[in-house]
């Protein structure tokens, strides 16, 4: 176990590296950089970019140096200075501006991830258990209906309801008063009023395939013969399905379980644009396409090391869970 | 277990799904708005404004907002914040009421127009209805006969917004420790220089006296005050505050620490952060409104200056709104829903494309706000790179009959009709009716739609020979059709307009691909002049000598037509550069620009800038589609200052400016708040 997990806290060493050079590269592909893509944005809007501002801003990033010379200044800030950068976008550092989301994100991702599970792990169990019955028809088809409908369009659909059947001010997770304010029991209700739209979205598509696969994999553990023979030995039927099968049928989530660290605190995009919610997916985004080299690169340096330890962990988890896997 | 099969579940899903589907595909009635396809008259301008009360008369008043912090002695009394002669301007709407808030909505970092634009004051600005051009920092300013010398005379008394006097070594400062500062300012700009061949020789800045400012030219420098920085902003800062973070003004361990505690590299990128108003909200600054948030947050507060040198005709200190908040939003639908919501009081950005009218005006009742119609001064045209790469591309670019023939080639009405609803009206790229320099001859040159002449006329350039689908061929005997690439930064969707442009090309035998990349690739290829054609919007044609870009070569990347030209004009070393030939008219038209900037008098310099105009009637270096695009405004009930029918351009003569955000109010401010 201890030479399983030396091996793999050494092997993250060379990944990262690996991860690093190829996450810089790629920022970097797109033609232009950051300033062009600044240049032609004001361009379009009719504004006259003044020549000094451009060389000024040139020379303040570097842009003028070459790719290596970039990437051993960024990546020698990181590890050695724990200097993860100034965004160029936001004109803030780094840490700053992930930190200010980050919070929101892991509330809202944490919250999220429970809730979908709490619903599609019983859910799925029931439909299992109650193969072909009505209820089994209509999770089905709710299910596929879930699956099959863009994210992005549902979004619109809850926000326009919320709006005019709710009366509601959509678009954020406060209204415009609470955004400013401190912490109050009455800015947490207006929190509670707006969460329940991307929660609802969110759930909705990530339900739907937990629902299926546990319901799958529960139909396969259900026609074992040690299921029938717990049952021919008197156990009552909840502990039957609970204790074993689901245990196995878990498997799958467990092995999963380690991407949703970094799951965790990226956020889901799509949803967090159309909603306007001030989570690190948008920023991501947003960093990606303006070509903001030290916050995409910082970022996604960050999630690639927590995605390397979330994979671990949930090896380790798997391995505790089910003992017929050994490590080592 | 007995019941519903598999297959009888999936027999009737289908044709419930196949049900819903038919059901959602029953095209419903359209809910077509009410418009005209005539442009809205202007209103007339108002009366001429009434002469200031007299200082000391107490005749000055201030929002209640103020008043309070006066009362409780945090602020000094309102005559002692006001400059002894304050700037009077009238609204459109009078005058108005102290107090509320104006809710807004701004699209992220990148978004910071949204904020710019309704702040930016000068010394000159645009102002009212009629659009002229008007003292407004300054009290009066005058030119020398031979242009050489600007005179500026600054409003004395006049603050800060934290409080401290604006003097004129605020002025001083900005030229000779910004400007002429090599390290701040890597180039001397060219509008605060005389330019002699290469050499840009700097202006010479001199004080007069406690409140008189002068700027002298080596030579003459007549549209100085159109780019000088002088029209929609000043060349001053607060000396007070910048001398902190200045190189000569400050112990240099002071500044070390300042540098290292900033995390920069150096004392010029500190200034450089500390100058930039809307990130570092400590900065004193001259505006209605002044930022109470930095730029990066979610949501932006920006509160009255209570030092505001502006009032109306009855005294009362200006702006009339106590705060403008903007709120963040990522995707343009959640701005819709908000405006159709009611929680957007007055914006024009974000909500000028033409798909959102009908939306908008649909949600008027319920939302209690109406829709202005402005219009867009954007004139939709085609560039066609006379210096393109591709050399049998450029020969038949070059010739004038193609772009003639382009023209010709194309139905304006319909494209209008497709595009923006048939409103707006056809034009060539020129200034527009309400600008003094609009030239009918151009405007109206070869708009008819002609296809038949237009074949004549490639027919008569030689390119007889037709591929079996149509199309012409080249005349270099290879076979190949004639087609070239429109680069288009919409990315895969072509707009309808491009397609359309695309079919009438057709019609006449030409090939037009369309090549839709992401943006920052359009401003690449621009660069390194791989481009052939480009279809887009212009800007900012009102004050056509301050965006005279839109007609002289000499910068790269703005709707280039001489691409390779106008690189060489503006520096000769640049790859791409390439010398226009020997009396070639494109020679002309930089030879009459030169000559205007020593022109003086405004009729001469409409002259001379009418030959330039002249010269593109005959030659039609790009081509003009249509103008006047409807751009609506979102004002709520109850909120004045604004009214319809105006044209909305860029720059100084942007909406928020010549109606002047600070006369803008509420008719019930204690609703508003």
């Amino acid at each position: 176990m201890l030479a399983f997990l030396l091996r793999r806290f050494l092997l993250m060493v060379p990944t990262m590296i690996v991860i690093s050079m190829i996450s810089f590269v790629i920022i970097q592909l797109p033609p232009g950089d950051y300033l062009t893509n600044y240049v032609a944005q004001l361009r379009d809007e009719g504004n006259v970019v003044d020549e000094n501002l451009l060389q000024r801003l040139q020379d303040r990033y570097g842009m003028n140096q070459p790719a290596y010379v970039q990437y051993y200044k960024w990546i020698s800030n990181i590890v050695l200075r724990n200097d993860w950068g100034d965004s160029m976008y936001y004109k803030m550092p780094v840490t700053e501006v992930v930190g200010d989301r980050l919070t929101l994100t892991i509330v809202l991702s944490a919250a999220t991830m429970l809730f979908s599970w709490g619903i599609a792990i019983p859910v799925g169990v029931y439909s299992a258990t109650h193969q072909y019955s009505i209820a089994d028809y209509v999770i089905t088809a709710v299910n596929f209906i879930g699956r099959g409908t863009p994210q992005f369009m549902l979004a619109l659909v809850v926000m326009w309801l919320a709006m005019t059947q709710l009366g509601m001010s959509v678009g954020g997770l406060f209204s415009p008063h609470y955004i400013q304010a401190e912490w109050s029991w009455a800015k947490f209700v207006d929190l509670l009023k707006h969460i329940w739209q991307p929660m609802l979205i969110l759930a909705v598509g990530s339900t739907a395939s937990s629902i299926r696969i546990t319901r799958a994999n529960l139909l396969d553990e259900l026609n074992k013969p040690y299921v029938e023979t717990a049952r021919a030995k008197g156990l009552k039927e909840g502990k039957v399905i609970w204790k074993y099968p689901v245990r196995v049928a878990m498997n799958p989530f467990l092995s999963t379980v380690g991407w949703s660290l970094a799951q965790l605190i990226s956020g889901t995009t799509i949803v967090s644009i159309v909603l306007s919610l001030q989570t690190t997916g948008p920023m991501l985004y947003i960093a990606l396409t303006a070509q903001d080299m030290y916050l995409a690169g910082s970022f996604v340096l960050m999630l690639s090391g927590l995605t390397v330890i979330g994979t671990l962990l949930s090896d380790l988890l798997l391995a505790w869970v089910d003992p017929r896997i050994r490590l080592g | 277990m007995k019941g519903l099969s598999r297959r009888e579940f999936l027999r009737a899903s289908t044709l419930a799904t196949a049900a819903t589907i038919a059901a959602a595909c029953t095209p419903s009635e359209p809910t077509t708005p009410d418009v005209s396809s005539q442009p809205v008259a202007a209103p007339e301008s108002p009366a001429q404004p009434a002469a200031p009360p007299e200082l000391g008369t107490g005749v000055f008043s201030e929002s209640p907002m103020l008043a309070e912090l006066v009362e409780t002695g945090q602020l000094p009394p309102i005559e002692q914040r006001l400059p002894e002669n304050p700037c009077v301007y009238e609204g459109l709407d009078g005058i108005g009421n102290h107090g509320g808030t104006m809710r807004r909505a701004f699209q992220g970092q990148a978004d910071t127009s949204v904020v710019y634009t309704l702040l930016n004051r000068g010394l000159l600005d645009v102002l009212g209805p009629e659009m002229s051009i008007r003292p407004s920092m300054c009290e009066s300013w005058s030119v020398s006969e031979d242009a050489t010398t600007y005179t500026f005379h600054l409003r004395k008394g006049i603050r800060w917004s934290d409080g401290e006097p604006m003097t004129n070594e605020d002025y001083r400062f900005y030229y000779e420790d910004q400007i002429l500062n090599r390290e701040l300012t890597g180039q001397q700009p060219v509008a605060l220089s005389y330019v002699v061949s290469d050499e840009r020789i700097p202006a010479t800045f001199a004080t007069v006296d406690d409140w008189t400012i002068t700027y002298e030219f080596a030579g003459p420098n007549s549209l100085f005050y159109l780019w000088g920085g002088v029209l929609g902003g000043i060349p001053a800062r607060p000396a007070h505050y910048y001398k902190k973070y200045h190189v000569e003004y400050v112990d240099k361990d002071v500044l070390a620490k300042m540098i290292s505690d900033a995390r920069v590299a150096d004392w010029t990128e500190l200034y450089w952060d500390k100058d930039n108003y809307i990130f570092n909200i400590d900065r004193p600054v001259h505006y209605a409104w002044v930022p109470k948030t930095r730029f990066s947050e979610e949501f932006l507060v920006y509160e009255r200056n209570p030092y505001f040198w502006e009032v109306d005709p009855a005294g009362k200190q200006l702006p009339y709104l106590d705060k403008v908040t903007f709120r963040l939003f990522a995707d343009r639908q959640v701005a819709m829903m908000w405006a159709i919501n009611g929680e957007i009081d007055c914006q024009l950005r974000h909500f000028d494309l033409p798909e959102q009218y009908a939306p908008l005006k649909q949600g008027e009742q319920s939302g209690e706000y109406r829709v202005l119609r402005w219009r867009s001064s954007q004139i939709y045209g085609s560039y066609y790179n006379l210096t393109a790469k591709v050399p049998r591309v450029r020969e038949l670019f070059q010739e004038r009959d193609f772009r003639i023939a382009c023209s010709l080639a194309v139905d304006r009405d319909e494209l209008r009709e497709m595009v923006i609803e048939g409103l707006g009206r056809n034009t060539q790229i020129v200034p527009p009716p309400e600008s003094p320099l609009h030239y009918p001859k151009l405007a109206n040159a070869y708009l008819e739609y002609d296809p038949d002449r237009a074949n004549e006329l490639l027919d008569n350039l030689g390119y007889t020979e037709r591929d079996s689908e149509g199309f012409r061929l080249w005349k270099d005997g290879s076979g190949e059709r004639i087609s070239f690439a429109n680069v288009s930064r919409h990315g895969a969707k072509a707009p309808v307009l491009d397609l359309m442009l695309t079919d009438y090309l057709e019609d006449i035998g030409l090939q037009m691909v369309y090549k839709g990349v992401e943006r920052a690739l359009t401003r690449e290829l621009w660069y390194s002049n791989e481009t052939e054609v480009e279809v887009g919007t212009n800007f900012e044609v009102l004050f056509p000598l301050r965006s005279w870009f839109n007609w002289v070569l000499g910068e790269v990347s703005k709707r280039g037509w001489g691409n390779a030209w106008g690189t060489w004009v503006a520096d000769p070393t640049d790859p791409i550069a390439e010398e226009p030939p020997k009396g070639h008219w494109s020679r002309e038209i930089w030879d009459k620009w030169l000559a205007i900037q020593s022109i003086v008098g405004e009729e001469e310099q409409k002259q001379a800038f009418w030959e330039i105009l002249d010269i593109w009637a005959e030659e039609l270096p790009a081509i003009g589609y249509f103008t006047d695009a409807p751009l609506p405004v979102i004002c709520k009930n109850g909120f004045r200052g604004i009214q319809e029918g105006f044209l909305s351009d860029n720059g100084p003569t942007n909406y928020e400016n010549f109606l002047n955000g600070a006369s803008w109010y509420w008719d019930d401010p204690a609703k508003h708040s």
